[in-house]
């Protein structure tokens, strides 16, 4: 008995001080990208902050962040979670048929921000001489309502749709409600959006320019004749690193090739650049940065196409995507992300010759959005 | 530092015993000393001084008190011990209750001192009640004032039970101050019963404390009656695991270290009455309150109205001590009209009712009870109990459903690990299976191993991990 004791106790104090001695032994890991973020490291020692207890919480940081295992222990946390029965996890709903949806509930539609932004909007689409058009795309949440688990809390998109039409009025709103529920019905497995990234999918990105096209007078052309290709299987997205799930499965990204898509002259705030995708970053976590690179304040593009029409895009990284599809209908696309952008917006219009403008957000996003202002800055 | 933070168990822990169990038994309770001393300073590394301080000057009034007790000088021995329990009542109030007090005093209308901001001291109120404790003993002769100022300051600032209890009186470990058995067996089940503790806080405390913060935030209109309830009882799981989580992880390191603690907690949710209830929740300061305040008061040797009188203080006190806010008044209080109840007739009464129904009865209250004790904000503690009685709100949500079958699997292991059933359970398959001593250890001990590896997975995914010992 006693050898057992000892045994036991042998074990349980190596099993704790193991890892304590290779975290204060290895060197630090900065980033996980796994998770999508910097890990906080042991700090320097400071007199000051010991006194104030700082230092001490960045030790204890520090050591939940450099655990040896970190991702596995990740893992195994969100299992037992999923086996107690939690459905949401770190604000992400484990929706059905392995689908990650970004929890958004009544409460998390800021009203007054919301009206603020839509406000903006509406002024700025009064002082413009060009075509304004505006797409808030659903929330997944929405579009893919029916996979969300029972019960669970949405916001309702009604009345958010509705004060998007009370303040805008209806014209030039491209509403995709419909369409996308067209979409998820006909196709069952609905991808309309990553199962483990809030963005959408090339298919429903091909959807809305058919909408666009529809509302700016252009024509819109067979989805083949893009000839969409996959160019990553193996895509673990934003959602994903929100909840670690070993039983996750990773998504697949597509991509359209044309001539426009590779030889599209690209100023990128400042950085020059042939064709709209970056290769690098498919080997990387963030695979859909593919699209032209991740985001950037201002991306001027020259299509090379002569269609002697002009876009600018005020949009999120909705439009990535989507932005693509219309390199055929315009010589020269502007678009200007606000949250990286510290210029005047409305300065651009009034100088560049835009025959047409896209206002391209997902719609929780755009309510939440606290640039809006430098729309009319 | 607290014990459910990966640096206490994968550095300090290990360290600190391992270093504990070389140690030559002649330098261990100071050994034990600084160590406790370093743990206590992570967190506090200001306020120490007022624990060193507390720790000395007791020291000394102790010894003082001894002193005149032998010069056969009572009356300079009680001025003492009198003048003591004053200053450390002092410090307690200073550091606790000088913002209350002055809220209180500028509501009345008569002036208006500004408010002052003292941050309190954590573990001050567990502390400043074993050294009073030990000056009361001193005096009445219950335990001999201690020479060894190393000795002393030990049993003050031990980390095991220095930030969330138990409350150990001096007389109840004062042999194994000067000695102690250190053996594999007690390392062995010390160490099961700290990681029973741990779990019982992570696992559980934290999973329920999530519920309930997350309920306790919704607004009128999206709540229903359900939803309260369930936050209601989410927040009862929390408070239980969590202390007795904390309880079990002290005595645990406390039979590690060689020390027995008294027992805190019994099961409390299994009581009949509010009256079992209080002899099972938190058991060392309820002793301690009927040795050191009741009793002395007179208790119940002075007659009926003398006896409600003494429950009263003891429980405005009780009250008190877990905060300084109207709220834990209101608890207090709200305890003492259950039990002034029960004594005066309902505990005959419940006797003759289905035991069942005495098991509601209890919980209701206790949970009801446990409401009073989590809003702090007298209106919100209103709308809380209004919800819960249904004004204005539906019985049922969407909501609440959700959140109801999302965590029921979670609620009920709580509720039956809130009682004695599983002990009992298996002890019974034990028998049945009659299995060997050593195999029943083998079996607990990977039974420990899951809660382990499943606690430090949740305190390294970051999940919800409060400390709830920052106002006692």
């Amino acid at each position: 008995m006693k050898k057992s004791y000892k045994i036991y106790s042998a074990i349980m104090f190596l099993m704790l001080f193991i890892p304590g001695i290779l975290v204060l032994i290895m060197p630090g890991r900065d980033f996980s990208a796994n998770e999508n973020r910097y890990l906080d490291k042991l700090p320097e020692i400071n007199a000051q902050e010991i006194f104030s207890g700082e230092l001490q919480e960045k030790v204890s940081d520090a050591f939940n962040d450099q655990f040896i295992v970190r991702d596995f222990m990740m893992g195994l946390s969100t299992s037992f979670k999923k086996t107690i029965g939690f459905k949401d996890i770190g604000g992400v709903y484990l929706a059905k048929d392995k689908y990650y949806i970004e929890k958004i509930t009544d409460n998390d539609i800021k009203k007054d921000q919301f009206v603020q932004n839509l406000m903006h909007l509406s002024y700025f689409a009064e002082k413009q001489k060009a075509e304004v058009y505006t797409m808030l795309v659903p929330s997944p949440g929405t579009a893919l309502n029916g996979k969300l688990p029972a019960f669970a809390p949405f916001y309702n998109p009604d009345s958010v749709y509705n004060t998007v039409n009370t303040i805008l009025g209806k014209q030039g709103i491209i509403d995709l409600r419909e369409v996308l529920g067209k979409s998820s019905n006909k196709n069952n497995n609905g991808n309309l959006y990553f199962k483990t990234d809030h963005h959408w999918t090339l298919q429903v990105a091909y959807a809305a320019y058919n909408e666009y096209c529809k509302t700016a007078g252009l024509k819109p052309q067979d989805y083949n004749s893009f000839n969409p290709v996959k160019v990553s299987g193996n895509f673990y997205g934003t959602l994903y690193s929100k909840v670690i799930d070993f039983t996750a499965e990773p998504d697949s990204i597509y991509a359209i090739q044309t001539s426009q898509t590779d030889n599209a002259e690209l100023d990128c705030d400042g950085k020059k650049r042939t064709g709209i995708y970056d290769k690098e970053y498919l080997d990387k976590k963030d695979k859909y940065a593919y699209f032209f690179g991740g985001n950037y304040g201002r991306v001027d593009i020259k299509t090379g196409k002569n269609a002697g029409l002009e876009l600018l895009v005020l949009k999120d990284s909705y439009a990535n995507s989507f932005v693509p599809f219309l390199l055929k209908d315009y010589s020269q696309i502007t678009m200007i992300d606000a949250r990286y952008y510290n210029n005047s917006i409305i300065d651009i219009t009034s100088s560049g010759n835009y025959d047409h403008i896209l206002i391209l957000y997902e719609i929780n996003n755009f309510a939440g959005e606290k640039n809006i202002y430098k729309f009319i800055k | 530092m607290v014990f459910s933070s990966i640096i206490f168990l994968c550095v300090f822990m290990p360290i600190v015993f391992i270093a504990y169990y070389l140690c030559p038994a002649k330098v261990r309770n100071l050994f034990l000393l600084l160590a406790s001393l370093f743990f206590y300073a992570w967190g506090e590394p200001v306020y120490i001084l007022v624990m060193l301080f507390s720790t000395v000057f007791n020291y000394f009034a102790g010894r003082l008190v001894m002193m005149f007790k032998e010069k056969l000088m009572p009356v300079k021995a009680k001025t003492t011990f009198i003048i003591s329990i004053i200053i450390d009542t002092s410090i307690l109030f200073f550091f606790k209750y000088t913002g209350f007090f002055i809220q209180i005093i500028n509501s009345t209308g008569f002036s208006q001192i500004p408010l002052i901001n003292i941050a309190l001291p954590i573990g001050i109120s567990f502390y400043t009640f074993q050294t009073m404790s030990y000056i009361a003993d001193v005096y009445t002769g219950n335990a001999k004032a201690q020479k060894n100022i190393i000795n002393f300051a030990m049993y003050v600032c031990m980390f095991p039970q220095l930030i969330a209890g138990p409350v150990v009186r001096y007389g109840q470990i004062e042999k194994e101050i000067y000695s102690r058995k250190l053996s594999s067996e007690n390392t062995a089940l010390g160490f099961q019963k700290f990681i029973t503790g741990l779990g019982k806080k992570v696992i559980f405390a934290n999973q329920a404390g999530a519920l309930w913060e997350e309920i306790s935030t919704v607004t009128a209109s999206g709540n229903s009656v359900l939803l309260a309830w369930l936050g209601a009882i989410a927040y009862t799981f929390q408070i239980y695991f969590d202390f007795s989580g904390y309880s079990d992880m002290a005595a645990g390191m406390g039979q590690m270290l060689g020390f027995h603690f008294p027992a805190n907690f019994n099961y409390p949710y299994q009581s009949k009455s509010i009256t079992e209830f209080w002899r099972r929740w938190h058991i060392s300061l309820s002793t301690w309150f009927k040795e050191y305040v009741y009793i002395p008061l007179g208790g119940s040797r002075k007659g009926f109205l003398r006896q409600t009188l003494n429950l009263f203080i003891v429980w405005t006190l009780t009250g008190l001590w877990h905060g300084a806010a109207w709220n834990f008044v209101i608890w207090g209080i709200y305890f003492f009209i259950i039990l002034f109840i029960e004594k005066c007739f309902l505990l005959k009464l419940l006797d003759k009712i289905p035991k069942i129904l005495c098991h509601l009865y209890a919980m209701f209250f206790i949970i009801c009870g446990w409401i009073i004790f989590a809003c702090e904000d007298l209106n919100s503690l209103g709308s809380y109990l209004k919800t819960m009685a249904g004004a204005g709100v539906p019985l049922i949500n969407n909501y609440a459903m959700y959140k109801l079958y999302t965590n029921i699997l979670l609620l009920l292991i709580m509720a039956v690990c809130s009682t004695k059933l599983p002990v009992y359970v298996l002890g019974k398959l034990a028998g049945r299976l009659k299995l060997n001593e050593i195999a029943g250890f083998w079996i607990r001990a990977v039974f420990t191993f899951i809660i382990l590896i499943t606690s430090m997975a949740l305190l390294i995914s970051g999940s919800y991990n409060p400390f709830l010992y920052f106002r006692f």
